[in-house]
């Protein structure tokens, strides 16, 4: 071929570049781009625990969507999804506006400092606290809420263990709902756009809610889509909840997909069977983050 | 007219202080109840009282002071071999032509698509291939070489922003670009490393999934697991010592977060990260 040296020279003369580069790709090779490949491979065959597997074509996938344990985790995770994310979107930016626009630089910063306070605490605390908060006959929640003569002195409320409020429990848990890191990353955002832009909107005669609408949000859409898909990628994969509180009960009723996934690997050891499910929520997650990302380019451009 | 184009200072300055209330109400929460006994913490567990039981932190430490070890030892490594690997490869791709660049890089990029979901098992299942299930190794390694990929992306783009001349005078004087890279680059970015340090230090002391299922010995375990299993185990009945256990978990993110706060506010304030 004719093109053949050249392309050689290039890469010779690329050689201190690749070696710059070769720690980085020989970690990913091994540890990043294997697994992928071997999971949907492996989404083929029986695979045991101890490593065995013998190929049996689709009947995972068969059986994976007659699985009622698995179907009805789908809209479970979109009932949890959906709502923390539009929360985990809005109110860092909420309260980014809200820091903004306080004058004195010296209690801005402050805020800045006290918001990303609770990184401090490991998240599982975070949620073993919560678990204090709904405890069903002395906890905050219950305890408020007799306080304050909305519930008789008496009641006991379940809020992790029954079927009806487990869902909203679980999006409530966080309130108020503040990410530090997000806050920020919202206010790098409006640092960026430049106090002319922002001045002459006020001369213009522009309320601050204006101002917010037609100049802030156009300038903060690629944080926003940025939170939005990342919140999907994560979202969806994430069952911190029902390891550490609720074991995907009561019954199956807080089962997502992904949880179903790490019981069937660790606890049944099917590992094939967890691959499919694996496959199928990586098909998943990227037809939708590639939803989001298209829908949310058409209406900035 | 023109308060009412503005909030009011006042009103915005209540509203915040309110809204931090709650935030940081858990953390109070965390940090009375562990110095309180037994029976103040049935009666009063949700305000401050005196007198202080410090007994309480002292035994959570007893039990949790070999998972902070290791968290300390994990995080450290691993995000030392991260920053490393990261900082040397986002200059690269910033700052050196060559053949396949862009390709490359979206190679890397492409990464931080892959949910953890299709990598979980097959993942697990390759460390024990390798023998490395029950090491610290199966702790470490998954920070050296994922943990890069994010630092890549953020890194890249700061590598871009420093003006050429600051490289340019450098070449004239004979420097070759690994110098340029220990010499100008990374001085240069220590801030947002500072931010990306943070970030994989608090991953590594949040990460519970992956030592749960990884670590069978106890002793090996990083703290959020290991106070997953300790604490809702053996003290899950007494909760003033189960809050000492948070408590002390936390202490050494604190001092990070005490001495190291100002990076991170400054490097994420001063990067664009964004779709």
């Amino acid at each position: 071929m004719a093109t053949g040296p050249t392309l050689w020279a290039k890469i010779w003369s690329s050689r201190k570049a690749y070696l710059f580069l070769s720690p980085l790709f020989l970690g990913l090779l091994l540890f990043c781009y294997y697994p992928p490949v071997s999971g949907i491979y492996h989404s083929f065959f029986d695979w045991d625990s101890v490593g065995k597997a013998v190929f049996i074509g689709l009947d995972n996938y068969r059986e994976l969507f007659r699985d009622q344990v698995f179907l009805d985790s789908i809209p479970t995770a979109f009932l949890i999804l959906v709502p923390r994310l539009i929360i985990g979107i809005v109110v860092p930016l909420i309260a980014a506006e809200m820091i903004f626009n306080v004058r004195q630089k010296k209690l801005q910063s402050a805020y800045r400092v006290l918001v990303l306070l609770p990184i401090v605490a490991p998240g599982v605390v975070g949620l073993l606290i919560w678990k204090n908060i709904y405890d069903p006959t002395n906890g905050l929640l219950v305890s408020l809420l007799r306080g304050t003569g909305l519930i008789a002195p008496d009641r006991v409320i379940d809020w992790l263990g029954s079927a009806d409020l487990i869902i909203p429990s679980i999006i409530f848990m966080g309130f108020p709902w503040i990410g530090g890191t997000s806050v920020l990353i919202y206010m790098a955002g409006l640092m960026n756009i430049s106090s002319e832009v922002i001045e002459s909107s006020e001369l213009d005669g522009a309320g601050l809610l204006r101002r917010i609408w037609h100049i802030d949000l156009p300038h903060l859409m690629g944080q926003v889509r940025f939170f939005l898909i990342f919140g999907i990628i994560g979202g969806l994969q994430d069952f911190g909840i029902q390891i550490v509180l609720t074991s995907g009960g009561p019954g199956y009723s807080t089962y997502v997909p992904a949880y179903y996934m790490y019981i069937e690997a660790f606890t049944a050891g099917r590992m094939g069977y967890a691959t499919t499910i694996g496959t199928v929520m990586f098909a998943a997650i990227f037809l939708l983050s590639l939803v989001a990302y298209r829908g949310m380019k058409t209406e900035t451009n | 007219m023109t308060q009412y184009r503005r909030l009011p200072q006042w009103f915005l300055n209540a509203a915040l202080v309110a809204l931090l209330a709650m935030l940081l109400y858990p953390l109070g929460f965390t940090l009375w109840g562990a110095f309180k006994s037994d029976v103040a913490f049935t009666a009063t567990r949700w305000y401050p009282t005196l007198p202080l039981r410090v007994g309480n932190v002292s035994s959570a430490f007893g039990s949790i002071w070999r998972y902070l070890l290791n968290t300390v030892f994990v995080a450290g490594v691993g995000t030392a071999g991260m920053l490393l690997i990261a900082s040397l490869s986002a200059f690269t791709f910033a700052r050196m032509k060559f053949f396949g660049k862009e390709w490359l890089y979206m190679l890397v990029l492409a990464l931080m698509m892959i949910p953890g979901a299709l990598t979980l098992v097959p993942g697990y299942m390759l460390y024990k291939t390798f023998g490395l299930l029950n090491s610290y190794w199966a702790l470490i390694l998954p920070l050296v070489t994922g943990g890069p990929i994010f630092g890549i992306f953020l890194l890249r783009s700061f590598f871009e922003s420093i003006p050429k001349d600051y490289f340019e005078a450098a070449q004239m004087d004979g420097a070759h670009d690994f110098k340029l890279y220990y010499r100008i680059a990374l001085p240069l970015c220590i801030p947002i490393m500072g931010t990306l340090a943070i970030m994989q230090i608090v991953g590594a002391w949040n990460e519970y999934l992956w030592p749960m299922i990884t670590i069978a010995d106890h002793e090996k375990l990083t703290i959020a697991a290991g106070l997953l299993i300790s604490f809702t185990g053996q003290y899950s009945s007494n909760m003033p010592v189960t809050f000492g256990g948070y408590l002390v978990a936390s202490v050494p993110l604190i001092l990070l977060f005490t001495f190291t706060n100002r990076y991170y506010v400054q490097g994420l304030l001063s990067t664009a990260i964004k779709l």
